[in-house]
């Protein structure tokens, strides 16, 4: 259990909405209940559930975008248990564990170009003198596919699973031991997508980069993650591993899940309960 | 509907032709801007009489080779108080500008990053202030301190300040919502860093755009003091003084004095104005 | 055989950019018949959603288009404005990926529902209330009658998507065009919502053209799927055939690419990435990424050619129909 690289135990978050005027009835909305699972060193983890089912609030977590209600955050055998932390601190947590994001045209700051986003990562975590520098650099382009003359170029300038390429190198640059990918391939076609999940198992393969795998797609998640979990409702519905709980799913959502993935022979039948939605907000993802 | 590579390398293309100056129209605003500039900055070379220079004699005189624009009722050479006069209010608004879109950014910056109860209580504060009129704060600086040059100045920058802010508020709190801003808050850098490093860069553009509108109200405001006479006193040469000087002039048909100086503030503001707002549609059609 | 319901012909449609004219769609050739589903499959820049557009003349300005567009045998491209009102509010309805961007967020869903019938078909506001009900229940919406005074805010992606289609079909159209439905649903209510359309499809004879990147989920309900890279259909044949026999290298690359669900399979990949027509090469727009090119491809761009089992645009494709059918044959793992 030690050597785990992320263990979280209990996690909880709750979101206050105050609905009509200020003094009025506040909503709680519980987006994360009670979620713990653990990532050993090298494995990949994928946490899979539709919107509302909090796996996006749990990735936020992990990285410190969010702060849990309740729950404890461990990684790489230490405890996050304080909000604002110092510079020497935010420092390590940095190269404890990072995330890359679904929507390749945001990922990235419009106005830098990629050697110059590259190299403000390096600079900040490590003391290399500018050849290594740029060795390193360039090592890290060559591992997402891309060529040097990357370097010089801006987003704007870039398709989609390029981009999406340097938000994994600037992810990797701070040389986490866990990398958090929060829908990263969703948004890129087939093609483009397929390029991007071998270039991450060949990463995980070369550098033993632990992942935690979020997605709402079932295939990509076979491809990709040893084992899985499955959320609903800010709830674990189940969790095993991957091959396990895709080919013989045990709960009533994992079996529903997995039967509304086109595949060959797939013909889609509409369910009992025919409308889903309640009125209200959206929840959050 | 997915935007293909090939509308984004267009996009790409069209950014760098208009960096490069863009429809006629916008060229030639910033022509005229610049003609304005130069004639404030060189007056002394380009004006052919002192602005305060008296000659009764030749008071109320026409159009002419000797007088381009005429004189005015002391005989002074009305173009060239309209070069010297472009000088204060220029240098004026400039400063109004520069002070309230400094301000507006730290604030509206600092309020989108911090968010939650700081930002409430920026908001409300800024939305009350933006209430109170500029003119009106103006005239009470003026009625504390005297006429002049600094009460004004100042009292507007005061004023102008909320205006700015808040614009820059909306516009900053949707950058700093964007993946790579959250990207960078991971990597540990602090807030700080963050803002003056990834958020400031991407908010330029529409800051740059704002300010330039804003200098033209500015313009407008200072002048309309001056026009008052709560701005600048007599003799000094500047624009709103010269209309309001210009009055009875005109009664006696002589509207030079009056005339073109207004015609140059109109002209001014306009060109800032239109350039400002081009600028920023281009920039919104490439977002 | 009867008159096909759609039938585009050679068409060709250049949008406007700064410096010119990019060309967007090249020689797009297919037909729908009545109570067909046809489905159009492709990636980034393939022009699909543009097609569609074309259809219903929802084109920008300073847009060119040249070839035709045949809808019962009228030509859509030159329909006076009064008469294409006419045809969109009964011939043809779409509905869009993002139902929140192109249902008015200020006012009530049931002015949304009720819209077309009151102002272009002159039926009165309580029957086209009364009828919006009756789809509502039949696509499965609850509460329908506190639904039409909401706002579409009040309401879920999927909620909403279901009304468009309630919209769309309360029209009572002979063709739905279905621009990439689900791609922003969950995947339990995409498969309601393909179900639905499916249903309704069946129950009322309409014609589908359901437009997506998603060769399995075009294969689940259309009956023949037409594969478009770069701005051109590259093969139409019957969605079984398409998966067990594609004839056009992009379509087995693409079964290849999509990773497995039954089996930890590494996705084969093609190198580069999808280009819209205005960066394609000369000759084959695929050439550079295709595995079977030679020396022919380069020359001159294939045009799309019945063969048999269905169409395909490929110089090679007799040649290499069997190494295609390998390919798919270890894609479905």
């Amino acid at each position: 259990m030690s050597n785990e690289v992320l263990v979280v135990e209990h996690l909880r978050k709750e979101f206050r909405r105050r609905r009509g005027a200020p003094g009025g009835e506040s909503q709680h909305l519980i987006a994360v209940d009670d979620v713990s699972f653990a990532v050993a060193p090298g494995g990949a983890l994928a946490i899979v559930g539709e919107s509302g089912s909090g796996k996006t609030t749990t990735a936020r977590m992990i990285v410190g975008l969010e702060w849990p209600t309740a729950g404890s955050i461990s990684v790489a055998g230490r405890v996050r248990s304080a909000r604002r932390v110092p510079r020497r601190e935010r420092k390590l947590r940095g190269r404890e564990i990072q995330i890359v994001f679904q929507d390749p045209y945001l990922s990235l700051d419009p106005r830098q170009t990629v050697g110059s986003c590259l190299d403000e990562v390096l600079r900040f975590h490590f003391r290399w003198d500018s050849r290594t520098q740029q060795q390193r650099r360039e090592a890290l382009l060559a591992h997402v596919g891309l060529d040097a003359r990357f370097a010089s170029r801006l987003p704007r300038s870039m398709s989609g699973g390029q981009r999406q390429r340097v938000a994994i190198a600037r992810a990797l640059a701070a040389e986490p031991q866990v990398l958090v990918l929060d829908e990263a391939v969703s948004a890129l076609d087939v093609s483009v997508q397929a390029q991007v999940l071998n270039c991450l198992a060949d990463l995980r393969a070369e550098t033993g980069v632990s992942y935690v795998f979020i997605s709402h797609d079932l295939s990509v998640v076979r491809q990709i993650s040893d084992d899985i979990i499955v959320m609903k409702s800010g709830k674990i519905a189940e969790r095993g591993r991957t091959d396990v709980v895709l080919d013989a799913p045990q709960s009533d959502y994992a079996r529903e899940l997995l039967a509304s993935v086109p595949r060959p022979g797939w013909h889609p039948r509409r369910r009992v309960v025919a409308a889903s939605a309640t009125p209200g907000p959206e929840p959050v993802g | 509907m997915t935007v293909g590579l090939a509308s984004r390398r267009a996009t790409t293309a069209r950014v760098r032709r208009s960096f490069a100056g863009g429809d006629w129209i916008s060229r030639a605003c910033v022509g005229f801007l610049v003609l304005v500039v130069l004639g404030a900055v060189l007056a002394p070379l380009l004006a052919p009489y002192g602005p305060n220079q008296i000659n009764l004699a030749a008071a109320y005189q026409g159009l002419s080779s000797q007088h381009l624009l005429g004189t005015d009722d002391l005989g002074r050479d009305i173009f060239s108080r309209l070069l010297y006069g472009a000088r204060l209010p220029l240098l004026g608004a400039g400063l109004i500008d520069g002070i309230a879109t400094a301000l507006g950014l730290a604030v509206a910056t600092t309020a989108a990053w911090v968010g939650g109860w700081l930002d409430a209580v920026v908001s409300r504060t800024l939305d009350v202030l933006f209430a109170f009129p500029g003119l009106l704060l103006a005239i009470l600086a003026v009625a504390l301190f005297g006429p002049g040059f600094v009460a004004p100045v100042i009292a507007l920058a005061i004023a102008y300040t909320p205006y700015m802010a808040r614009l820059i508020r909306s516009v900053a709190i949707r950058e700093r919502s964007k993946p790579y801003i959250d990207a960078c808050s991971v990597q540990g850098w602090s807030g700080a860093w963050i803002c003056v490093r990834h958020l400031l860069p991407n908010l330029l553009p529409f800051v740059v755009v704002q300010a330039t509108v804003s200098f033209g109200y500015a313009l407008i405001d200072l002048a309309s003091l001056s026009f008052l006479g709560l701005g600048v006193q007599p003799p000094a040469a500047d624009w709103g003084l010269m209309i309001s000087e210009g009055e009875p002039g005109i009664l006696a048909h002589h509207p030079a004095e009056a005339l073109f100086p207004g015609l140059m503030i109109i002209l001014t503001v306009t060109a800032l104005v239109t350039f400002g707002e081009r600028r920023g549609a281009l920039r919104s059609r490439l977002r | 055989m009867k008159d096909p319901l759609l039938r585009l012909q050679e068409l060709c449609l250049w949008l406007p950019v700064k410096g010119g004219l990019a060309p967007i769609l090249e020689d797009v050739n297919f037909t729908i018949h009545r109570g067909e589903a046809f489905g159009l499959v492709g990636e980034s820049g393939s022009g699909k959603s543009m097609t569609a557009r074309c259809i219903s003349r929802l084109l920008p300005r300073g847009a060119k288009v040249t070839g035709d567009v045949l809808l019962e045998g009228v030509s859509t491209l030159s329909l006076t404005p009064r008469d294409l009102r006419a045809v969109r509010s009964s011939k043809v309805q779409i509905i869009f990926q993002d139902p929140r961007a192109h249902i008015n967020p200020v006012r009530r869903v049931g002015d949304y529902l009720t819209e077309v019938l009151v102002t272009e078909r002159g039926v009165e506001q309580d029957v086209a209330n009364r009828r919006a009900i009756e789809i509502l229940e039949t696509i499965g919406v609850t509460a329908a009658s506190t639904r039409l005074a909401q706002y579409p805010h009040e309401m879920s992606g999927g909620l909403l998507q279901r009304i468009m289609i309630a919209a769309a079909l309360l029209v009572e159209p002979e063709l739905l065009i279905a621009d990439e439905p689900t791609t922003a649903l969950d995947v339990t209510t995409q498969a309601d919502v393909v179900a639905l359309l499916d249903d309704m499809r069946r129950d009322r004879g309409l014609a589908l053209l359901f437009i997506t990147h998603d060769l399995e989920l075009a294969a689940a309900i259309c009956d023949r799927t037409g594969v478009m890279y770069a701005g051109t259909i590259v093969e139409v044949q019957t969605s079984a055939m398409l998966h067990q026999r594609p004839l056009h290298p992009y379509t087995a690359a693409l079964l290849a690419a999509r990773p497995s669900l039954t089996a930890q399979v590494r996705p084969v990949t093609i190198s580069g990435s999808p280009v819209a027509l205005a960066d394609a090469p000369a000759g084959c727009t695929f050439a550079p990424r295709c595995a079977y090119q030679d020396s022919r491809c380069r020359l001159e761009r294939p045009t799309l050619r019945e063969g048999g089992v269905g169409s395909v645009a490929c110089v090679r494709a007799h040649e290499i129909a069997s190494q295609l059918a390998v390919v798919a044959e270890s894609a479905r793992g």
